[in-house]
């Protein structure tokens, strides 16, 4: 039986991960902060005949991913690795915590790195393993509003490709997901708007297209055809993107406060 | 220019922008981590110079501090230079040094630009962020330097929309140049041919006319546009190519 952790696996693009990789027969590792909302969801994948458990931990604190290491490197072996866990702090740059913003570095690009640094030196990872990296779509387009959620992002993008390079030649597989918004909690936390919450893409799709992706074990995913031009725009008219993210996010964030 | 903040200025491209910016600047507060004795340079005076290491948490609040100490409450340039690198393969790099890579060349810019915040936006200020070529291209020996400088593309380009109209943002991409930063990463002179990199001074002079410019990101030297171009825009091909370089 092949083994996936995931990272956030308890709600939103995790939890539809879980669901995804069990349904193909994985055992399911999942890493969450929230004990109430991780035993719901392995009690959701227990009662299907799944294999599942959760470690519970913070991926802000060191001791937390020194005890995840630990415990996978006393496991089985890893077929699949999702750094899917990840958090926003909207709102204007000037105004939102500095301690906040310093929580989505650290759990949205420190942590995932350690991780990772951790996993290849303790040889968790089985041969032909894949590591895959939950971007977004941020990293073409821009992020007003969550400038240092944007920079995670870039950040994550940045290495899981360096990775790709660098562990390619042991047959380790990276895949690196650009997703728009999903329809989760997590959107709804963060989005100055949800009255359009329908168009947003459910997170059980969107976790099918990436078990897709990676067994064909393909590098990059856009998940939607509307995200890729909205992405190749980013790249050829950035002052279009900017324009249009400013007007649908940022200005109503500030219109907000 | 009247007032400008350079970090990492005791060293490298820091110090030859502070030696740029001196004739012409009224006031150049230098950032950086050596001792005051250290510092054999006559630009430096302790009313200028400002030690702290921004590896540290609250490395902002205290920099902040030590300028209302001196009655500095308006900023025109805030250049964020200080940088640390890392060589080596991934699992090789300590969980602390890849913390004080991000700690240094990631959070201290974010928490410095917040702090100076209000010291800028009196004087419809700028901020330059000094990232690398590297941020463009895969980097499987300095991977996490690499996300540290993209991250900090990612910031400024959000920033940027942000701030629009009250503080300019500008990235700028330096290729590699002759510092002390490749010895202190790790690796040795030898193995990367140090003397055909451009000399610091020289690249701080392009870095200088760079900034001058109101162009939002600029790439230093012909070589690394090239370079950067093709990482941005064929970037399958140069991962490809850099991944059968590394068999």
């Amino acid at each position: 039986m092949k083994h996936c952790v995931i990272t956030g696996a308890a709600d939103g693009i995790g939890q539809a991960l879980a669901q995804r990789y069990a349904q193909a027969d994985y055992t399911i590792t999942g890493i969450d902060i929230d004990a109430e909302q991780a035993e719901q969801t392995q009690s959701i994948l227990q009662e299907a005949g799944h294999n599942a458990s959760f470690i519970i931990a913070n991926l802000a604190e060191q001791g937390d991913l020194g005890r995840i290491v630990g415990k996978l490197e006393a496991g089985p072996k890893i077929d699949t690795f999702i750094h899917n866990a990840g958090i926003n702090a909207v709102g204007p740059f000037a105004t939102v915590p500095l301690s906040e913003q310093r929580s989505v570095v650290e759990i949205n690009l420190l942590a995932p790195m350690m991780l990772t640094a951790g996993l290849i030196k303790q040889q968790v990872l089985n041969p032909n393993c894949s590591l895959i990296f939950i971007s977004s779509l941020s990293r073409f387009v821009s992020y007003p509003g969550a400038a240092v959620y944007a920079a995670s992002k870039d950040g994550l993008a940045a290495y899981a490709r360096s990775i790709a390079v660098a562990v390619g030649r042991d047959d380790i597989h990276t895949l690196t997901v650009y997703p728009g918004p999903t329809r989760t909690a997590h959107a709804r936390r963060y989005s100055p708007d949800n009255r359009n919450e329908k168009k947003r893409m459910p997170p059980e799709v969107l976790a099918d297209k990436i078990y897709q992706a990676a067994i064909a074990r393909q590098t990059i995913i856009i998940p939607t055809v509307r995200h890729r031009l909205f992405a190749l725009a980013g790249l050829v008219f950035p002052r279009l993107t900017e324009w249009a993210m400013k007007k649908t996010i940022f200005d109503k964030l500030q219109g907000d406060g | 220019m009247d007032t400008i903040l350079i970090t990492g200025a005791t060293d490298g491209l820091g110090l030859a922008l502070a030696h740029y910016y001196r004739p012409t600047a009224k006031r150049l507060i230098l950032v950086g981590r050596r001792a005051f004795q250290d510092v054999p340079l006559t630009e430096f005076d302790p009313n200028t110079y400002c030690r702290i290491d921004l590896a540290q948490a609250n490395g902002a609040e205290v920099i902040d501090n030590w300028l209302e100490a001196r009655n500095i409450r308006h900023l025109d340039l805030l250049i964020h230079n200080a940088g640390t690198g890392y060589y080596g393969a991934i699992d090789q790099q300590s969980w602390a040094d890849i913390e004080q890579l991000v700690a240094v060349n990631l959070w201290a810019p974010i928490a410095l630009t917040r702090q100076l915040l209000p010291c800028l936006q009196k004087r419809r200020g700028k901020v330059v962020f000094i990232s690398s070529v590297a941020a463009m291209l895969p980097a499987p020996d300095y991977a996490v330097y690499g996300a540290t400088k993209a991250a900090l593309d990612g910031f400024a380009r959000s920033l940027r929309v942000e701030l629009k109209g009250s503080i300019d943002i500008q990235v700028i991409h330096p290729g590699a140049a002759r510092t002390g930063m490749h010895a202190k990463s790790g690796i040795s002179r030898e193995t990367m041919d140090w003397e055909r990199f451009p000399p610091t001074e020289k690249v701080a002079k392009k870095i200088a006319k760079a900034i001058a410019t109101k162009k939002p990101s600029v790439t230093i030297g012909a070589g690394n546009s090239l370079l950067g171009f093709a990482g941005l825009y064929l970037g399958r091909v140069i991962d490809r190519f850099m991944q059968r370089r590394q068999r």
